[in-house]
């Protein structure tokens, strides 16, 4: 029994090496006509497929004048049509702009989280570009970006700080106060490729961690295994009360534990060597079909399990 | 009960919008949309420092002279008028001062508007004013005010010169209420509307003043709310029809007379 279950976990770690090809992700993006690409030759999403390449296709579905109210609306629809694994959320400069509270946006941001999750994809948030174009509302603007951030605190959910990329210099990165021109919209989807995982170790940036002991062992949040660790966070454990509770219960007491490998090298190789079979089983999760799963293991478990009885016969005959 | 008021409304635009594409193009057209009666218009736009709020009205075949209306060192949005039985109109709207998000009013009597008033004893934050003014002179205006939690709807009415204290529409919830307008039918009812999350989703909901407090909300006809419809909803007057001294046709609102 024992070799078996030894098998069994073997098989997880040998399964992401001979495991079918897998499909290009499909990332969504919804929002208003910053999404849309109001005034823009290239809107963030155009720009965000340049920079994945094949590795994922992008499917705008911003519309012009789009509140949260009406995103949150449209986004089952959209979720049964385009199927994503990703859904990119830039939404709430109109709510803004028509007197609907940041606590509005927050509601109906957590209800898009919720139903983004439901259909086991990565919801990620960006904060709100400025809009000096409406000064009186300009002001209220980090009211509304800061609930964001709540937010995607409280749901574990990364948030993109377009705001602070753009703010800098926004009066170069704007067309009319309100909607970003085209480098300004290629700044927005550099923020969203940089926490995608498609983005290769030395593009810098990287956002939305959470897996605090995973970076500390491998050194960066940007490395391949922490990414998927935190997609598994994401796309499987979140989804769930009790993978909910779990990952609350894992960021209370991990960052201390994070701090404690991250200075010692030793551990460092020891927990990294302790997550892979963790790793194995996220991607497995994560890539394979159920019923790929299911058969897979149990198939390979049962041929380590029959190669393992078969060496004793050949070493003793008598 | 359900109010049947959308039909009404919902004919009169396609009517207009009829028009506007039979006519699009053509000198006559702002003239010619259906809209041969009185009629005023309200817009927010900036003079360069702040952004105002502009009135003008529609009479014997053309719009009069813009008039700004605000001055001081807030911003204004979303306007929304009507005018009383006598002529006198009533002109609301969202003003992001020093005092924070507040309802503003202003009245024009006898050619000469009146200095903004904020709203009495407002909630916290304030905004996406709507006025009606009932046949007794009755100023009804409704808005989403934040306490602090959720939006809710908020109304005050404006009686012999003072203002009602703003109370919330409806009930107390733990839910966002959004997108308030509100109407006379024609049988003389005065009816809110607005989308509100109600199990699972946004509705749109209506409640009806009852002499002296609003009924239960119901479940408006169409139920899925749909914020964005509703506030293009708020206007009569298609963009494409706008005289051209309105620059930003962003946020106008415009109100026809005697129907």
């Amino acid at each position: 029994m024992k070799r078996f279950l030894l098998s069994v976990l073997c098989s997880c770690l040998l399964l992401p090496l001979c495991g079918p090809a897998v499909a290009a992700d499909v990332i969504m993006c919804v929002g208003d006509s910053i999404t849309a690409g109001y005034g823009v030759t290239a809107p963030y999403p155009s720009q965000l497929q340049s920079m994945v390449g094949g590795k994922a296709t992008v499917v705008n579905k911003g519309l012009n004048g789009e509140m949260t109210t009406g995103g949150l609306s449209r986004l089952n629809g959209y979720m049964l049509e385009v199927k994503p694994q990703y859904v990119l959320i830039l939404e709430g400069a109109n709510d803004a702009i028509f007197g609907v509270a940041f606590s509005t946006v927050k509601f109906n941001l957590a209800k898009m989280i919720d139903t983004v999750r439901f259909y086991k994809a990565t919801p990620i948030l960006s904060t709100l570009p400025p809009n000096t174009r409406d000064p009186g509302i300009n002001a209220y603007i980090p009211g509304y970006n800061k609930a964001i951030f709540d937010l995607g605190a409280s749901m574990g959910v990364t948030v993109v700080d377009s705001y602070s990329a753009l703010a800098t210099n926004w009066a170069g990165l704007t067309s009319d106060g309100l909607h970003p021109n085209d480098e300004g919209a290629r700044l927005i989807a550099d923020g969203f490729y940089r926490v995608l995982p498609y983005a290769s170790s030395g593009d810098g940036g990287g956002g939305g961690g959470g897996c605090f002991i995973a970076t500390a062992a491998f050194g960066s949040q940007l490395e391949p295994q922490v990414q998927l660790l935190r997609q598994f966070r994401d796309r499987i454990l979140l989804p769930h009360s009790l993978g909910q509770r779990f990952v609350e219960l894992y960021y209370t007491w991990s960052p201390p534990v994070a701090e404690h490998i991250a200075r010692h090298g030793w551990l460092r190789g020891l927990v990294r060597l302790c997550l892979y079979p963790l790793i194995g089983l996220a991607w497995c999760l994560l890539h394979l079909h159920p019923a790929v799963l299911i058969g897979g293991t149990l198939g390979l478990g049962l041929l380590l399990t029959l190669l393992g009885r078969r060496r004793p016969l050949v070493a003793h005959p008598s | 009960m359900t109010q049947k008021t959308i039909p009404w409304r919902t004919l009169l635009r396609l009517l207009a919008l009829a028009c506007c594409v039979l006519l699009q193009g053509h000198p006559a057209a702002a003239a010619a949309t259906g809209f041969q009666g009185p009629r005023d218009m309200v817009w927010s736009a900036s003079d360069g420092h702040n952004q105002r709020i502009y009135f003008s009205t529609f009479l014997n075949g053309s719009w009069s002279a813009p008039v700004r209306v605000t001055g001081d060192n807030g911003d204004h949005y979303l306007p929304c008028i009507d005018r009383a039985a006598d002529g006198t109109r009533h002109l609301v709207w969202a003003g992001y001062d020093e005092y924070g998000q507040t309802i503003q009013h202003a009245t024009l009597a006898n050619g000469k508007w009146s200095a903004a008033e904020r709203l009495p004893a407002l909630p916290a934050t304030s905004s996406a004013p709507f006025v009606t003014v009932d046949d007794r002179g009755r100023v009804f205006v409704v808005f989403i005010g934040n306490d602090g939690e959720d939006d809710d709807i908020y109304w005050s009415r404006l009686e012999n010169g003072t203002w009602s204290e703003s109370r919330r529409v409806h009930a107390d919830n733990d839910t966002p209420d959004i997108n308030p307008y509100v109407e006379i039918t024609d049988t003389n009812t005065v009816v809110v509307t607005w989308q509100g999350y109600r199990g699972d989703r946004y509705l749109t909901l209506q409640s009806v003043w009852g002499g002296d407090r609003w009924q239960p909300e119901t479940v408006a006809d169409g139920a899925d709310g749909q914020a964005e419809d509703e506030r293009e909803a708020r206007s009569e007057t298609p963009a494409e029809s706008l005289p051209d001294f309105v620059t930003d046709k962003r946020q106008v609102f415009t109100r026809i007379h005697g129907q």
